[in-house]
């Protein structure tokens, strides 16, 4: 007991270095951002976030921090919408430190959660996201900090908590996981006919158009939603690839397996699909976008390093003037 | 104290508080009190599940009513959510005060009995309508209602209606209603439900028909506000 304890706690406190918590961060940021002015200029803030009384739509409270700040009224949720873009531009560019992200985590939570019937899966993504890049000072590179202390936007040496990363890896598994856990209704099986997408297509609340024309390749959406659930409760099986390739000597056939072929390429290559999907054919808001994000962290720093130099050194071949 | 002995109960608090935010995100992901909702359990979505379910066990030999099958299964659900409340407290304020929340049910039970909310004005001795989801022709206020928030606000009247939020969007409708109509005498907000088509009976070119539910119309006030003058509960 005492020797898996250590190990434990040497493994969460390994460091890495800090470039994909950075990108991760970046990303994070810009969602949190771009949502943010898409609620200001689709001119929802008013109606949703701001109590009756006040002038809103809805009866509403909200957590802690709203009833400390005197309720939902108008001034208080603009200031918390001003601290959420502003707060999401400091992460984006790596500014403040574990303060900043801090902050913003608490704005975007307390107003977010004002009115709980207006939001969905996507602000428990950004929030869960954002205080992971807290706990892993994902500001320590590819920043304007770095820019300060440093003088370099990058520097490859500066290390974060390499567990940061990990919960991220474990937090997007965890959601999928659970999602097709929770798909307990029929459609989602071979008992109601794998008709779950079919079904969703013909609800008004998300699609973007009409969607009457997938009766006619229904056996389409039967794959699809087969291939859904199965993938989604397949996240199960990261977890025991993610075990097994942290501990490669302990032998047996499976973790052989494991070690030899990359698990994470068909089960990341069938999320992206998914989600593009998703984005093309239903409104469900930054959704795709931050679990994409999350995808980042599927990467070891040095992946994603060689990733960055394969892309520059392209980049840079290609601006390079033709021989004669 | 050394500073390595201050480095190892460092990296051991740490440790424990790593622990901890794996064992909350893993319990708070499960399945929440939101399940034994009275108003779900009324819906006719779950009554379809059931009787999907109900009739998939009666295939396999199992002889079992959808009433009891629901019965039986809603019995388990408040066991489980009982044990679930005492399980997850110690992290409710941990959830709280980081924003780690979990809950992650999308789309469990695709909606198979959908409602969408119209808005109406009265003019010129006749009702016209303003708002219909996804109508260019009848777009007034869509741009807000069309957003992925307010989509997903009244996507939920029809999951497990909310008489409090309904009221409460109609009332508001009403009054912005009046306010850019001038001239309108009175605003009807209603929901409009219907049962969703299966692909053989879309194919064969049907339309879905539906019917309007919990009405409610609105006149001016003294002040010029929308005041409540009817309001209806039962099917028309």
């Amino acid at each position: 007991m005492k020797t898996r304890w250590e190990r434990w706690v040497r493994f969460v406190g390994e460091r890495e270095p800090g470039l994909v918590l950075g990108l991760f961060r970046i990303l994070v940021g810009l969602i949190a951002l771009g949502g943010m002015i898409e609620n200001v200029a689709y001119g929802v803030v008013d109606m949703i976030w701001v109590d009756k009384r006040f002038g809103g739509a809805f009866s509403v409270d909200g957590n802690w921090l709203v009833s400390l700040l005197g309720g939902a009224s108008r001034p208080v949720v603009w200031g918390l919408v001003v601290a959420c873009m502003l707060g999401s531009a400091a992460i984006t560019v790596g500014f403040g430190g574990r303060v900043a992200i801090f902050l913003t985590v608490q704005a975007y939570y307390a107003l977010t959660r004002i009115n709980g019937n207006a939001g969905g899966g996507y602000d428990a993504l950004i929030t869960n996201a954002m205080w992971l890049l807290f706990l892993g000072g994902a500001s320590a590179t590819l920043s304007l900090d770095s820019k300060i202390k440093h003088g370099r936007w990058w520097k490859d040496d500066v290390t974060v908590p390499a567990i940061a990363r990990r919960l991220a890896i474990f937090q997007i598994l965890l959601v999928y996981a659970t999602t097709g856990l929770h798909k307990l209704s029929p459609v989602w099986t071979p008992a109601g006919g794998y008709s779950a997408l079919y079904w969703v297509y013909q609800e008004p609340t998300w699609r973007r158009f009409d969607m009457a024309w997938t009766a006619k390749y229904y056996p389409l959406m039967q794959v699809a939603t087969a291939v859904t659930w199965h993938w989604e409760t397949s996240a199960f099986l990261m977890f025991l690839f993610y075990w097994y390739r942290w501990t490669p000597n302990r032998g047996g056939f499976l973790r052989r397996q494991a070690n030899r072929f990359d698990l994470r390429r068909p089960f990341l290559a069938i999320g992206v699909m998914l989600h593009l999907g998703i984005l093309a054919t239903i409104a469900v808001g930054p959704f795709s976008y931050i679990s994409l994000a999350y995808y980042v962290t599927f990467l070891t720093p040095d992946e994603a390093r060689t990733l960055l130099d394969r892309v520059r050194t392209r980049l840079m071949s290609r601006s390079r003037p033709r021989a004669a | 104290m050394t500073p390595e002995s201050k480095q190892r109960i460092r990296a051991q608090l740490w440790a424990a508080f790593i622990t901890f935010h794996v064992l909350a995100v893993i319990v708070m992901s499960l399945p929440g009190e939101g399940i034994t909702s009275k108003a779900q359990w009324q819906s006719e979505n779950l009554r379809s599940d059931f009787a999907g379910w109900a009739n998939a066990l009666r295939k396999v030999g199992i002889a079992i009513s959808d009433e009891e099958l629901a019965e039986k299964a809603r019995a388990v659900a408040e066991g489980y959510v009982d044990a679930r409340s005492v399980l997850s407290a110690p992290f409710e304020p941990y959830q709280q005060a980081t924003g780690a929340r979990q809950g992650w049910a999308m789309f469990a039970s695709p909606q198979r009995h959908p409602a969408e909310v119209h808005v109406d004005v009265f003019e010129r001795g006749e009702w016209r309508p303003l708002f219909r989801p996804r109508s260019a022709e009848y777009s007034w206020f869509t741009r807000r209602l069309d957003h992925h928030r307010l989509r997903k606000l009244s996507g939920r009247f029809a999951r497990g209606f909310n008489r409090g939020v309904y009221d409460d969007l109609a009332r508001y409708l009403a009054d912005r209603a009046l306010h850019d109509f001038p001239t309108a005498e009175r605003v009807r907000v209603r929901l409009y439900s219907w049962d969703a088509l299966p692909p053989e009976r879309v194919r064969a070119g049907e339309k879905p028909v539906g019917e309007y539910k919990e009405p409610r119309e609105y006149t001016r006030d003294e002040a010029g506000n929308a005041q409540l003058a009817q309001r209806g509960s039962k099917r028309r």
